[in-house]
């Protein structure tokens, strides 16, 4: 992977972070605490290099659903960094249908390879479990992360539940 | 891990990024930041499931 040497140091004030969080996606169990991870992000990441998505989608602004899967691909082109706080999904007989289950779908990694991300630095995949809770699924994550590496993103955080 | 292990993982992992004043933001400083973070996880003498369960791939 050319990951390292098709880098571009990112300008600090260019620098935009998408804030995705789905506390209660269309299937699998709500996520407690998504806005709270967001929040203290606001403390450190300045507001003029936040993304803005729709209000009724924002965590910030109270919102109890959260992200559409197409404002997510919306903003994705212009963002650096991307905070996705939502259940996984794998698909094990088409893995580029593995993906993030949103508040309306799966954003699949298949509908985000065409994207072309040229600031795409770092996706940090929070709580990234299982939606139907599935102790047998530790690699899951494991796979969205590498999968999110041809996506574009050249660092990958995630967290792996363990159910 | 537990619902209030993530803000201060990412927490930790953005002050790293963001701190200081270089014009350009670091991308070496990911990974040690995590690495930071999981240890202020270890420091609070929790167990290995609330630790563990924090990767980081690429540069």
């Amino acid at each position: 992977m050319s990951a390292r040497s098709s880098f571009r140091p990112i300008p600090r004030g260019e620098c935009k972070i998408l804030l995705a969080a789905v506390p209660a996606p269309h299937e699998g169990l709500p996520l407690n605490g998504t806005r709270l991870e967001m929040e203290e992000i606001t403390h450190i990441v300045p507001a003029l290099g936040r993304l803005s998505i729709p209000l009724e989608e924002d965590v910030l602004h109270h919102s109890k659903n959260g992200v559409y899967a197409k404002t997510v691909l919306e903003k994705l082109p212009e963002a650096s960094i991307l905070h996705l706080a939502c259940h996984g999904k794998q698909d094990h007989n088409s893995p580029l249908n593995s993906g993030f289950i949103m508040r309306d779908e799966t954003l699949t990694i298949s509908k985000i390879l065409p994207l072309n991300l040229q600031h795409a630095f770092l996706a940090f995949l929070s709580a990234c479990e299982t939606a139907q809770g599935d102790a047998n699924n530790p690699n899951q994550t494991i796979h969205l992360a590498a999968a999110m590496m041809f996506t574009g993103f050249k660092s990958i955080v995630a967290t792996m539940w363990y159910v | 891990m537990s619902d209030e292990d993530g803000p201060l993982v990412s927490r930790t992992v953005y002050e790293e990024l963001y701190k200081g004043v270089e014009p350009f933001l670091d991308p070496e400083t990911v990974p040690y930041a995590l690495d930071d973070a999981v240890r202020k996880l270890r420091a609070r003498g929790l167990t290995p499931e609330r630790w563990a369960p924090y990767i980081h791939i690429g540069i």
